[in-house]
């Protein structure tokens, strides 16, 4: 056990390195160039010397290694210097735009839960029954939907139509339903899926028929003993939807007027910011990372000897 | 007088119709013990399958299977309990595989008693331990608080028993439960089961062993492709076998007997 969680906690440390050093070289690399962008803002007809002005103030007249260092420097004491995006503090941006994105993320993540998890059990309650049918139809057509055009009919159909909520986000948790809902059908209707179909080998298995000869019901055997071992792939999934979700939600983000951690990167790239793209890189790999790591010690205290075997 | 009468049973698969089980029909009453020997593959563990209601609906299963007058072909789900682990027990084939690997024994046992029994907790609990015990396990606190993957083969095998013996079952059904064991456990086993009967249960014992069945004696009926070849009294069937592929299971029987004979 020592040996695996030093083995995972070095890997967590190698794959920070490798997300840091490839996003920042490969903004800093193939990006606009930044000093530029920032120089035509102020005057668009911006002179060569003028742009070599602004290159050299900001320190863009470094080679890409010392930026590079200059920036790992930074992330250690908790200052990474200017977004060239937003020419405030990345760090300040981050406290900003970050729980924005939790409070999306852990709310599509509390959808996706309250709705797999129930209408799974149906579906493998009574297989190839009505249910089953539609909920197999129904999550194939979830899944295919694009995210943004749910989340602009959820506007015209909960904020416009019939205005349960407001098209710019209210304040409060009331502000994240539709943003959260949109982002998480797709997810569920994937989940539905893995977790029926999990539940289903689960219920196939030798230990389920015993506990039908023994006088069990089939409900009770889908509760009391396939659920917690069907479990260890969802959780898995679970785990891997997590940091994808931080990253991904841009396009929710933008729908429903939120500045989340995914608009902010966006905008990033766009502007060629390389320090803010690679601190959220950063971020959004370290929460990758240990997501999984969290997903594997679940699966562990969930199912031990499954997990083992 | 308790009994299970199997009448015609025919178990066919859905997807090609091929015949797995053609016309079955046997009767074991209470304090009898009926085996069904055969090859692998031959139908017994299907037709075990088919009295305790657990073949899925890509099989097809014509005839009928009775007990104590009850029909349970086609038995409503709300009446299982009242029959499957409660009257009639089954200890399945894999001892390794037919329990939770996630829950503890004691806690899968507890729950078999729960289901069927009004006891409250500490005479369940004194239940599975007499149970456990009957079934010839000694430490019956660590296997109660064991999870399956913690104990070996023949400790499951047992357990699988207890279970059965736990509830006081009318009617085994021991599917091949002697197949992952050696001799002395085998016997051992064998042995549990004759008390089982003796002590009034109607048993249907599964096996491939011949030597298995000699020792539990009772009647005997030979299964081949799905078809009962012979059928009569254990000590009658291995002493003048009539068919010929019965002949060839006393031949395989005696074979091993030697080896074993030799090897000790």
């Amino acid at each position: 056990m020592k040996r695996y969680i030093s083995h995972r906690i070095l890997m967590f440390f190698l794959v920070l390195a490798g997300v840091s050093v490839l996003s920042f070289a490969l903004i800093g690399l193939f990006g606009r160039d930044p000093a530029e962008i920032i120089a035509r803002r102020t005057n668009i007809n911006a002179s060569y010397e003028q742009i070599e002005a602004v290159r050299q103030s900001m320190g863009l007249d470094k080679p890409l290694p010392a930026r590079y260092a200059a920036w790992i420097a930074g992330l250690f004491r908790g200052d990474v210097g200017i977004s060239i995006y937003t020419f405030k503090p990345v760090m300040e941006d981050l406290a900003q735009c970050f729980p924005v994105s939790a409070a999306l993320v852990g709310l599509s993540l509390a959808w996706v839960i309250i709705i797999s998890v129930p209408v799974s059990l149906i579906c493998a309650r009574r297989p190839d029954g009505a249910a089953d049918h539609f909920v197999r139809v129904a999550s194939v057509v979830g899944m295919s939907f694009p995210t943004f055009w749910l989340g602009f009919l959820l506007l015209i159909s909960f904020a416009v139509k019939r205005p349960i909520f407001t098209v710019l986000p209210a304040p409060g948790i009331k502000g994240y339903i539709l943003p959260s809902f949109a982002l998480s059908v797709p997810i569920f209707s994937g989940f539905i899926r893995v977790f029926r179909a999990s539940l289903l080998k689960e219920m196939g298995s030798e230990y389920a028929d015993f506990a039908r000869a023994r006088g069990l019901g089939r409900g009770r055997i889908l509760t009391h003993h396939a659920l917690r071992n069907a479990l260890p792939p969802v959780v898995t999934m679970l785990c891997q939807y997590l940091g994808y979700l931080f990253a991904g939600g841009a396009v929710v983000e933008n729908v429903f007027s939120l500045n989340g951690l995914g608009t902010y990167l966006v905008g990033c790239v766009a502007s060629a910011d390389s320090t803010s793209v690679a601190t959220c890189a950063v971020i959004v790999a370290a929460i990758f990372v240990l997501a999984n790591l969290a997903g594997d010690f679940v699966n562990r205290l969930l199912c031990p000897w499954t997990v083992r075997s | 007088m308790k009994e299970l009468n199997v009448k015609e049973l025919s178990i066919r698969l859905k997807d090609d119709c091929s015949l797995l089980v053609d016309r079955l029909s046997f009767r074991v009453g209470s304090g009898e013990s009926l085996i069904l020997l055969g090859q692998s593959g031959c139908g017994k563990s299907v037709s075990c399958r088919a009295v305790m209601g657990l073949l899925s609906r890509r099989f097809r299963v014509d005839g009928s299977i009775c007990f104590d007058g009850t029909e349970l072909r086609g038995l409503p789900e709300r009446w299982r309990a009242d029959y499957y682990g409660k009257r009639i027990a089954l200890v399945p084939q894999n001892p390794m595989t037919a329990l939770n690997p996630s829950v503890k024994i004691g806690k899968q046992m507890d729950e078999t008693l729960r289901l069927h029994t009004r006891l409250g907790k500490a005479q369940r609990r004194e239940r599975i331990e007499k149970a456990l015990t009957d079934a010839g396990l000694a430490d019956t606190e660590r296997v109660c608080a064991s999870r399956p993957g913690m104990l070996s083969g023949g400790m499951l095998q047992r357990v699988l028993i207890a279970i059965a013996l736990s509830t006081d079952a009318e009617l085994v059904i021991a599917d091949e439960p002697t197949t992952a064991l050696d001799v002395v456990h085998r016997n051992e086993i064998v042995d549990v089961f004759a008390r089982l009967r003796d002590g009034g249960a109607a048993l249907l014992f599964v096996t491939h062993d011949f030597a298995a069945a000699l020792r539990l004696g009772g009647d005997v009926m030979v299964m081949r492709e799905g078809r009962i070849v012979e059928r009569g009294s254990t000590r009658e069937v291995y002493a003048s076998p009539r068919h010929e592929y019965t002949r060839a299971l006393v031949r395989a029987s005696s074979l091993s007997k030697g080896a074993s004979h030799a090897d000790s």
